[in-house]
């Protein structure tokens, strides 16, 4: 569905809907407001019930689609990391992934020692964990 | 509240007349009129329409990321959109299984046929591009292809369900829909993937070998040969055996021949093989964890079981045991980008590669460790 007839589509469902939880709210008022009538006619045809029934009714339907059409949560960002080890000392870096990457790459000489660094492993993680890490350095 | 839901046209305030009438005539019509399955096929059309515009729109941007990429890294002559455009429903005709005899050798000719086709294509397209960016633009076209032949067939059913009003049709296809767009899902993931050349969760068991070659071959100087189409063979030493290392040749996409390849070595070594150890990612259970480590027997290898027929005939033949490792990932999971769980699963399993070879060869056994997957983003 292009997004000017999904536009048209939910302003549609939205004006259907409100007139349906208006109706609804309409019902509630005349059942707590009853007039003596009204309570003279419950004791025999159950009016005022009927009347608070087709309220609830009204309102599940007014508010059901807003539920079934309601977007689903947006999926997690998920961002591609490198480590960087050493084969000499215990040095670790975790870094963005380059274009180039990939594990087993010999990257040159160690700042710490004078062995050689390599990208030891390459995986994703969600964002929020990378924000969190990036926190705690 | 059921009471007064019960006293159909008993009441006296003309509103709730009204209404009680309006409900009352229009579930009768929508009982026998049929109008439910109506109401409900629209419903369904309208889902399957969402899904074909997303499809259509994924497969027009696995397109224009391939068409990119062959810009950027093969620095074509010519503009190659229209030879991308017309490889895009490129189609495999199977073998005929009527007549089952010597069908694996019908497909893997067909497969070779196919494969052969897109290297002179990429080749063509591409030709400032080196042997791994050229794997890599491959693998992109495969995806882009993918996803362009789910567009297809998800539009035909759409369409062949709208003209015959087919319920029952419309509703097999609006089931299905989940499961579909879990695997265009992974297909539109894995494109970013292979265009940046970045490990994917089918290469697990690729992943596995090269950390075990890493490890096996610190102290000495171990050989690295191409044994099969794009397969190397790295032969290392570990607690007195001998182990042959066998794996894709990475970092560029491919899966390239491991039945070959073993079938190769077992056939040379005039019955010296002791055992052949399988890795492979493999399909889990919903509820499972990703990077969980399973262990059985049998030949590891997923893919249109011909390396896996040729694999199982050698080792039948020559009584040789195979082990297989399994590390657990989802369908979405083994195209997109490698999670840290399996990576740290590729970790676990090669600790349990070496118990397997430890417990289960004596010293100096020859033994064939397998890796198997897309080596794409794994050196």
């Amino acid at each position: 569905m292009s997004q000017r007839r999904r536009r048209i589509f939910n302003a549609v469902l939205f004006a259907f809907s409100g007139a349906l939880a208006a109706f609804g709210v309409y019902l509630i008022y005349l059942h707590l407001n009853a007039s003596f009538y009204d309570l003279l006619l419950d004791l025999v045809s159950g009016i005022r019930n009927q009347r608070l029934f087709y309220a609830i009714l009204l309102l599940i339907f007014a508010i059901y689609p807003a539920l079934a059409f309601s977007r689903s949560k947006p999926v997690k960002e998920r961002k591609t990391v490198a480590v960087v080890s050493c084969y000499g000392c215990d040095y670790r870096e975790v870094r963005d992934f380059q274009k180039g990457d990939y594990v087993f790459k010999k990257l040159g000489g160690c700042s710490a020692c004078d062995s050689e660094q390599y990208i030891s492993a390459i995986y994703s993680i969600p964002i929020s964990r990378v924000e969190e890490k990036e926190e705690a350095l | 509240m059921i009471l007064p839901s019960l006293q159909v046209l008993g009441s006296s305030d003309p509103l709730i007349l009204i209404m009680n009438i309006l409900i009352f005539v229009f579930f009768i019509f929508m009982i026998f009129s049929g109008l439910i399955l109506k109401v409900q096929s629209m419903q369904y059309l309208a889902q399957i329409r969402e899904v074909i515009t997303q499809l259509e729109k994924w497969s027009d941007e696995g397109k224009s990321v391939t068409i990119k990429m062959i810009r950027e890294l093969g620095k074509p002559q010519r503009d190659p959109t229209s030879l991308v455009e017309d490889y895009m429903e490129f189609v495999l005709i199977e073998p005929v299984e009527r007549d089952p005899s010597g069908v694996l050798k019908r497909l893997e000719h067909l497969l070779d046929v196919r494969k052969s086709r897109f290297d002179d294509v990429v080749a063509q397209l591409a030709p400032a591009a080196d042997r791994d960016q050229r794997a890599n633009i491959e693998m992109t076209f495969e995806a882009a292809l993918a996803l362009r032949q789910m567009f297809l067939v998800i539009r035909h059913l759409y369409f062949m369900g709208k003209e015959t009003n087919n319920y029952a049709m419309i509703v097999s296809v609006q089931v299905a829909l989940s499961f579909i767009m879990k695997y265009a899902k992974a297909y539109y993931s894995a494109l970013k993937a292979f265009t940046e050349g970045q490990p994917i969760g089918d290469g697990t068991g690729a992943l596995v070998a090269s950390i075990l070659i890493n490890e096996f071959s610190k102290n000495i100087n171990a050989e690295t040969s191409e044994i099969a189409e794009d397969v190397s063979l790295t032969a290392t030493v570990f607690e007195d055996r001998n182990v042959l290392i066998v794996r894709a040749i990475g970092p560029g996409g491919r899966v390239g021949k491991p039945g070959e390849a073993i079938v190769n070595l077992i056939k040379e070594s005039n019955g010296s093989i002791a055992r052949v150890i399988m890795i492979d990612a493999g399909l889990k259970f919903e509820g499972e964890k990703s990077g969980k480590i399973v262990e059985g027997v049998g030949a590891a290898i997923g893919g249109p079981e011909v390396e896996k027929f040729k694999i199982e005939q050698e080792v039948t033949s020559q009584r040789v045991p195979v082990d297989a490792v399994i590390i657990k990932i989802s369908i979405e999971e083994a195209l997109t980008p490698m999670l840290k769980e399996i990576s740290d699963g590729a970790h676990k399993a090669a600790k349990r590669v070496k118990n397997i070879i430890l417990e289960r060869t004596k010293s100096g056994d020859t033994v064939i460790v397998a890796g198997i997957g897309n080596c794409i983003g794994i050196g």
